[in-house]
């Protein structure tokens, strides 16, 4: 566990960081969640994985959207969207958090966004019926055809 | 449905003087994270057009060149994957479709994304910034029929219909996809508002009480509801007793209840008190819930004969509201307080739920209904050219509450009782994209369901669904 830790952060180059902050000025994250914060952005995050503790724990893991805005924008060369991705299985065997992880699509069992994620489309969206949120888009396709034709 | 208003607008900041000079800040898409200007008189009254993209699946043969011709539309390979129109072929159930970005009024995605990358713009089309973009993905989790996507490389890809000149359209072998500039017969509403106020002029005024019984050489032409009080008060059938309803009934088996929407003069009344009342009295004036059920003014209508046939009388028209209105003209029928008083208690409820007397209670309308259920002329709402969650107008614009607004969340065209509707056109006035037509009630709704209702072999159901079936 411990060894896969350690081989995902050097795989994913996070001692290289910097702490300039770039990553943070073009996370999304920033916008979605009103408590957003160190601890839960991706700068926090990539130093929490350099610390080896609190990270699998928390809920950063879980609201980061997978944009990869910050791999992009990093000058030293972290990347930190692959570092979460990478850490979230980590996270799911170590706590159990599947509450976090997200479901299924309803109808065909593809994975969706997690849930922090989903949590702040249901908060937005000005629409009272969000069922759809439950299904993955190609069956949210089906049934939009299904529904017209 | 709340839109990007939602967002609160940025605070002005006080920017000091050494860095507020011309060409300093570099960032032209602050422009784009303004609100929306609010629509100003002009284009109130008369609303630009709005250009759509309109798929006909049953022309659609899923060939695929509209995705060829999207994603080399910048000079570059062709490559389907990245295209901004998706086309989906069920070979199982032998239907082609296409899904492309409907540029909703609200966009769903614009409300989702936490760049505030995705703007409407004055033209209609929802586009997405590149600039602010992040990637993230939420538009596609946001979109009821997922119509962004996300390309190989993780960019996010959606239609922005060419800048109003869509390739796609000028490629398909089919013509299944094709351009629609808008539509836009906002003149309905000058038409009627001019009908019916002559119509209350001529009604109660010009000819004082006309409605409830007016005589025409040697007939007497009534109301259906009165003429049928008169029978069963009198407990004979005349043959000119029930002749005289027959003016609105056989209006109503032609075009509905447009005596409703068009020609009652209290329903005159009623619209004219819903553009007076301020909207903020609307949740505390409601009928009650029991009320609220739109059998009720069958419940009304049974009522007002059986009791005109115990007490021997017309007895309804002592409190119809419509024939009150009639009879109120002029010195000689000052009205009595109980009859009179029912007509503002309704019109007050006017600010709540639009003509609440007529969904729920009216016994006429009730009798008109049951005469247009086999009506000549129907409303439909077409699926092929309606743009269902993305739109929305003509629920919101239906005095009678029948579009169901449920309906087109999920992406259907609702069917329309034309037991309910008054005729008052205002969907199809107000539809920007010309879905909302007037048919023959025989007639399927769109040329898509006429072309394809003989043709659709392959999955064997009716090609437009639930409406297919039905008419």
């Amino acid at each position: 566990m411990d060894a896969e830790f350690s081989r995902i952060v050097t795989a994913r180059a996070a001692s290289l960081c910097v702490e300039c902050g770039k990553c943070v000025t073009v996370c999304p994250m920033a916008e979605m969640y009103p408590d957003f914060g160190w601890e839960t952005s991706p700068r926090g995050m990539v130093q929490l994985a350099l610390a080896g503790r609190g990270l699998l724990s928390g809920q950063g893991l879980w609201r980061c959207t997978q944009c990869e805005a910050c791999t992009r924008t990093c000058p030293a060369g972290v990347d930190c969207c692959g570092l979460v991705a990478d850490l979230r299985p980590l996270a799911r065997e170590a706590w159990g958090a599947t509450y976090l992880a997200g479901g299924a699509c309803a109808s065909c069992g593809a994975p969706l966004p997690p849930a922090p994620v989903l949590a702040y489309l249901r908060q937005v969206l000005p629409q009272d019926p969000l069922d759809y949120l439950d299904l993955c888009p190609a069956c949210r396709r089906e049934r939009y055809i299904r529904n017209n034709s | 449905m709340a839109s990007s208003q939602d967002i609160p607008p940025l605070p002005a900041q006080p920017v000091s003087p050494a860095f507020s000079g011309p060409g300093h800040c570099r960032h032209a898409s602050l422009a784009s994270l303004r609100p929306p200007r609010q629509p100003g008189w002009r284009e109130r009254l008369f609303p630009p057009r709005r250009p759509t993209l309109v798929l006909d699946p049953a022309r659609c043969t899923g060939c695929g060149t509209c995705e060829a011709v999207c994603s080399a539309r910048d000079g570059g390979p062709i490559r389907p994957e990245l295209a901004r129109v998706q086309v989906l072929r069920n070979e199982a159930a032998g239907g082609n479709f296409a899904v492309f970005c409907q540029h909703c009024l609200d966009p769903l995605c614009a409300a989702a994304c936490p760049q505030r990358a995705i703007t409407r713009g004055q033209d209609g089309i929802v586009r997405i910034d590149p600039r602010l973009c992040a990637q993230c993905g939420l538009c596609v989790a946001a979109c009821p029929e997922a119509a962004p996507r996300r390309g190989p490389e993780g960019e996010i890809l959606k239609c922005d219909l060419c800048g109003g000149e869509p390739h796609c359209v000028a490629a398909c072998p089919q013509q299944a996809l094709s351009f629609s500039p808008g539509k836009s017969a906002h003149w309905i509403k000058y038409l009627r508002w001019t009908v019916q106020t002559l119509a209350f002029l001529l009604l109660v005024v010009v000819l004082t009480g006309a409605v409830c019984s007016v005589r025409v050489a040697d007939w007497s032409l009534a109301c259906p509801l009165g003429a049928l009080q008169n029978v069963f008060s009198s407990k004979a059938i005349l043959l000119s007793a029930l002749g005289a309803g027959l003016v609105l009934v056989v209006l109503a088996l032609l075009a509905g209840r447009l005596f409703c929407g068009w020609l009652c003069p209290f329903g005159f009344l009623l619209d004219l008190a819903g553009k007076v009342l301020p909207r903020r009295l609307g949740e505390k004036l409601r009928l009650p819930a029991f009320l609220r059920n739109r059998l009720a003014k069958y419940g009304v209508a049974g009522a007002a004969l059986g009791v005109s046939g115990a007490v021997g009388y017309q007895a309804f028209c002592a409190v119809c509201p419509i024939g009150t209105l009639c009879r109120s003209y002029g010195f000689q029928s000052t009205v009595a307080g109980a009859e009179f008083s029912l007509i503002p208690a309704l019109a007050l409820l006017e600010a709540g739920e639009k003509r609440s007397w007529c969904r729920y209670l009216c016994p006429v309308g009730a009798l008109l209904g049951l005469c247009a259920r086999i009506g000549l002329l129907k409303i439909s709402i077409g699926a092929s050219r309606c743009k269902k969650f993305s739109c929305m107008r003509c629920a919101s614009v239906c005095p009678m509450g029948i579009i169901s607004e449920q309906d087109l969340r999920e992406g259907v065209s609702p069917r329309l009782n034309m037991a309910e509707c008054i005729g008052c056109l205002r969907c199809v006035d107000t539809c920007p994209h010309g879905a909302a037509v007037i048919r023959f009630a025989w007639q399927k709704s769109t040329p898509a369901e006429r072309r394809s209702a003989a043709p659709c072999g392959g999955c064997g159901a009716g090609p437009a669904g639930r409406k297919g079936g039905a008419a």
